[in-house]
């Protein structure tokens, strides 16, 4: 188990180092600093600017100082804001981390919820019409179900405050945006693990030995199905962030999300540089934890 | 669907029927007003009058779903924007799955050190959220259209990579490739001439699926403006640009909206009928 723990947080290093390489190799392609000033920069200032990050050296040398520093988390001053930029994006990180992990802890549990009321209850059409709630969801990206919500609920209805992380009402729209999306995703593969499953010697088994319906389902059939959608649970990480970043924008949530567009936008390169390390830091680390969660919950996986 | 002992095969089929009609509605709308659209006479996507500025929809005939903020005529833009987002899905999708392929096929056919290089390579890859992977590339290198299709494409060949080498790897063991071998084919024409029409079919199911996938990822980029860039329209771009007009002219953020949910709609509602494997959100 410890040893495990050791080469996935190995792993973790090698794909941090191989995002600061890509990084690197991209700055490479463009002059950063001419990329970095504005368009009306005087040449000493470029100079100034180049000895500044450190861009007059051999590449090798670059390479090592950009990356020792990335590591220990110096990844210079944010250009516009005169702050060290991993300050800047640890502020940030707590609002996008709310609303993503309470938009999957909530969309999780509705769709186990509903995947299993639906199938206690024996009732297809039920089921079906679930099944096609979630597909017509899952057929509108994130960020566009969002500004309908805030259509629908803020400007026409005048419920809830449509951006800004204000008050406890704001958190309504953009975590019921991202809530529903989990709950389409989740519901419809409960849904195909319970159908696969249903047809098995077993599920007739428990029912000839006169197991309830509930008991069948909760006891039963449910922690098989649990396994296979914690795994895609996992995988599907990227496509939460992913949403989460471009949500960010719609609300004018102040999360890292926001941050790291802007840095592109405004040319403050540190800042995406930071807030990409960030992210991807918190990523593998969660999915080292799913990893572990996957084994704790199967007893047949042996961690080596 | 392999279980014999359903109970209702009809009702289930029926309902499997319904939801391809929806999907086939969906995308042929969208197939339409592609290629209908700029055989109308009134097609002009990129002329601007300012004295028909944020025209409303079905008021003017010159303008039946009305004008954006410039008076461009919004029928005509979110036509070309549709096929933007078409193309752009599927030459990324050609992308990632011809890179996928090779690697794939050269993966499962090796072995050894070779696969085991590779693989590190595309589970280094999926450790980094796509969207935010692909927010560095557009960074760093820009974001002109062809430039845009590359990225996606490259980013996204993990999926491919991995289904076409667990399928070689089966594939290997079977007696028509040691005949194959046994006659002396070499390794580059069995991969080119009996591995690649064999792993070709999941590829396309997996392909047909990603294409719902690339349109939402470049529409997200477009909307925030790192995807397609301004004179080309993009459906994306035209949501967020719609966005500041949400309490006058609901049509600019609507029409786009509408064709974004058919494009993604038409390919979910396929895989309701024609899989149950969703597993990609």
């Amino acid at each position: 188990m410890g040893r495990y723990i050791l080469t996935r947080i190995g792993w973790g290093i090698v794909t941090l180092l191989a995002i600061l390489t890509l990084f690197f190799l991209a700055r490479l392609t463009g002059d950063p600093v001419r990329l970095l000033l504005p368009d009306q920069a005087t040449q000493a200032d470029v100079e100034a600017m180049r000895n500044a990050l450190g861009l007059n050296g051999p590449l090798i040398e670059q390479y090592w100082t950009f990356i020792t520093g990335a590591l220990t988390g110096d990844v210079g001053d944010s250009i516009r804001q005169q702050r060290p930029a991993l300050e800047l994006v640890l502020e940030r990180l707590p609002a996008t981390l709310e609303l993503a992990i309470s938009s999957f802890l909530l969309g999780f549990i509705a769709a186990l919820g509903l995947a299993v009321a639906g199938e206690i209850s024996g009732n297809r059409k039920l089921r079906s019409a679930l099944l096609w709630a979630a597909t017509f969801r899952q057929s509108v990206p994130p960020y566009l179900f969002g500004i309908l919500l805030i259509l629908i609920l803020s400007v026409n209805m005048g419920l809830l405050p449509a951006i800004g992380r204000s008050s406890l009402a704001s958190y309504v729209i953009p975590v019921l945006t991202m809530a529903t999306f989990e709950v389409a995703l989740y519901l419809r593969l409960f849904n195909t693990f319970f159908d696969e499953m249903r047809a098995n010697d077993w599920v007739r088994t428990a029912i000839a030995k006169g197991v309830s319906r509930p008991r069948l389902v909760v006891r039963h059939m449910l922690p098989n199905a649990l396994l296979p959608v914690i795994t895609v649970a996992g995988l599907n990480l990227g496509i939460l962030v992913g949403g989460t970043v471009v949500l960010e924008m719609v609300f004018n949530w102040p999360g890292i999300g926001r941050l790291i567009v802007q840095g592109v936008t405004q040319r403050d390169y540190p800042i995406v540089q930071a807030g990409v390390v960030v992210t991807a830091t918190v990523f593998i680390l969660i999915n080292i934890v799913v990893d572990l969660l996957y084994a704790l919950l199967d007893p047949r996986v042996r961690l080596a | 669907m392999t279980d014999a002992v359903s109970t209702a095969p009809r009702r289930q089929r029926l309902r499997m029927n319904l939801s391809l009609i929806v999907s086939l509605t969906m995308l042929l709308t969208v197939l339409l007003l592609i290629v209908v659209v700029p055989l109308w006479p009134g097609f002009e996507p990129d002329k601007q009058s300012l004295f028909f500025s944020l025209e409303p929809a079905f008021q003017n005939p010159q303008y039946p779903l009305g004008t954006d903020a410039l008076g461009r005529d919004l029928l005509s833009r979110v036509s070309v924007a549709a096929r933007v987002s078409v193309l752009v899905a599927l030459g990324a999708v050609s992308i990632s799955a011809a890179v996928g392929i090779l690697i794939g096929l050269v993966a499962g056919w090796l072995r050894g050190p070779v696969d085991s290089a590779l693989m590190a390579i595309g589970n280094i890859q999926l450790a980094v959220p796509v969207v935010l992977l692909l927010i560095v590339l557009v960074a760093a290198l820009g974001s002109s259209p062809l430039l845009l299709v590359v990225l996606l494409g490259l980013v996204n060949w993990v999926g491919y990579g991995r289904v076409v080498r667990a399928q070689v790897v089966s594939l290997r063991e079977r007696e028509f490739i040691t005949a194959v071998t046994t006659a002396g084919g070499s390794g580059w024409w069995i991969m080119r001439k009996h591995l690649l029409p064999n792993v070709l079919p999941a590829v396309f199911v997996l392909a047909a699926f990603d294409v719902g996938v690339i349109i939402t990822v470049e529409s997200s980029l477009s909307f925030i403006g790192l995807g397609i860039q301004p004179p080309t329209p993009s459906l994306g771009l035209m949501i967020s640009e719609g966005q500041r007009y949400l309490q006058t002219n609901i049509g600019l953020t609507l029409l786009p909206a509408l064709v974004i949910f058919f494009l993604i709609g038409g390919i979910q509602f396929a895989s309701q009928t024609l899989t149950k494997n969703p597993r990609r959100g």
